[in-house]
């Protein structure tokens, strides 16, 4: 590096580099305190001051307001069991039972987390809420077509976020999570 | 060595740096820290509904359409803070952010048992003062170092119900928040 011209444009692609990965990094959420378990990704850190840089940055970014380990933990879901991305022309069902947790709720949005307008003003279920079978199993039909039972309205199109959130549970902890079974997301049919 | 190889090298050192720079960095470059953001929604001193039913303004994408949200920012420069009140209430949860908007302490409805809700925020300097005193086992308050001297307390109740909201909003409400004397 004797020409001082070269040197220049090393430094300014090193800078560009670099400022380009932060950024991607922030956009992708490349957050290493993430939890998957099936179609769920969960950060049961998210909020805390011992949480990572990456998961950190992203919540100043976006100036989030996440749950604290003492309250619960939130987990999204893009895709389906099968991996394949929710969409809103399809009929999904999320089929669970008893969870670990004294209260659930679960949200549908589009990925951004905002929620979609509906006359019925239905924008998720809370574990009290919902229809159960006598055994304890809920199922919860997503679909933009009139539902019995567990209905959340969606629009005809466009892709899809589903939040479930346990508030008072003891799993706050990575190693606690692993073992758990989340709800299962089924396809039904797209239209 | 080839120079190109060198060249490739600095050309990584600069960028990694410039990386791990920017994403730790971030928090605390921002223009404005959290706190200061939140003080267009309301003074200090007082709770006051963050998400509300009416659901296209949750602009938040962490909220939650079945809670109540509701936030208090406190100063603890002139005295300690105080969240006091009796939430009859399924779930509450509270958060205590610092400043800059990370959670330092957090606890559930479960964790104060039948008890009236009596929450004392002090600055760290006070709490260690605090810590040299008689303890009172009867108390039953939670007292809780802030590490920064201005903060916010988050405060989520659920509303199990759509038609339960508009009277778990009001108890919300109630919650005090406010500066105390010590009694010293």
């Amino acid at each position: 590096m004797h020409n001082p011209l070269h040197t220049l444009i090393a430094i300014a692609l090193g800078l560009f580099l670099g400022l380009a990965t932060a950024w991607l990094a922030l956009e992708q959420n490349w957050g290493f305190d993430r939890v998957t378990l099936g179609p769920w990704i969960g950060e049961p850190r998210a909020g805390g001051v011992d949480a990572d840089p990456y998961t950190r940055a992203l919540i100043v970014q976006q100036a989030q307001i996440p749950l604290g380990g003492g309250e619960g933990v939130a987990f999204n879901a893009t895709i389906d069991n099968d991996g394949e991305t929710l969409r809103a022309n399809c009929t999904y069902i999320v089929r669970g039972s008893a969870l670990p947790t004294r209260w659930w709720t679960l949200t549908v949005s589009d990925p951004s987390g905002a929620l979609f307008t509906n006359p019925l003003g239905r924008h998720g279920f809370t574990s009290q809420e919902v229809a159960r079978t006598e055994d304890g199993e809920f199922r919860i039909i997503i679909s933009s077509r009139v539902q019995p039972w567990n209905w959340l309205p969606i629009p005809p199109d466009g892709p899809l976020r589903l939040t479930l959130r346990f508030y008072d549970t003891p799993l706050t902890t990575a190693a606690g999570l692993q073992k758990q079974e989340l709800p299962a997301i089924r396809k039904e049919g797209c239209v | 060595m080839n120079r190109n190889v060198i060249t490739a090298i600095s050309i990584f050192i600069i960028a990694c740096t410039v990386h791990l720079a920017a994403v730790l960095m971030l928090p605390y470059v921002a223009p404005q820290d959290v706190w200061t953001r939140l003080a267009k929604l309301g003074p200090v001193g007082s709770f006051y509904i963050h998400s509300s039913a009416a659901i296209t303004e949750a602009a938040d994408p962490n909220a939650d359409p079945a809670i109540v949200m509701a936030i208090c920012r406190y100063d603890l420069e002139k005295a300690p803070f105080r969240i006091s009140g009796e939430p009859s209430l399924w779930y509450w949860g509270l958060a205590l952010h610092n400043n800059r908007g990370f959670i330092y302490y957090s606890i559930n409805n479960r964790a104060i048992g039948d008890h009236a809700l009596d929450l004392r925020i002090l600055t760290e300097d006070d709490y260690a003062a605090k810590q040299q005193e008689e303890v009172d086992e009867a108390a039953q308050e939670f007292i809780v170092p802030s590490p920064s001297t201005r903060g916010y307390v988050v405060m989520r109740a659920l509303a199990p119900e759509n038609s339960s909201r508009a009277q778990i909003e009001e108890t919300v409400k109630k919650i005090g928040c406010e500066a105390y004397k010590p009694a010293t």
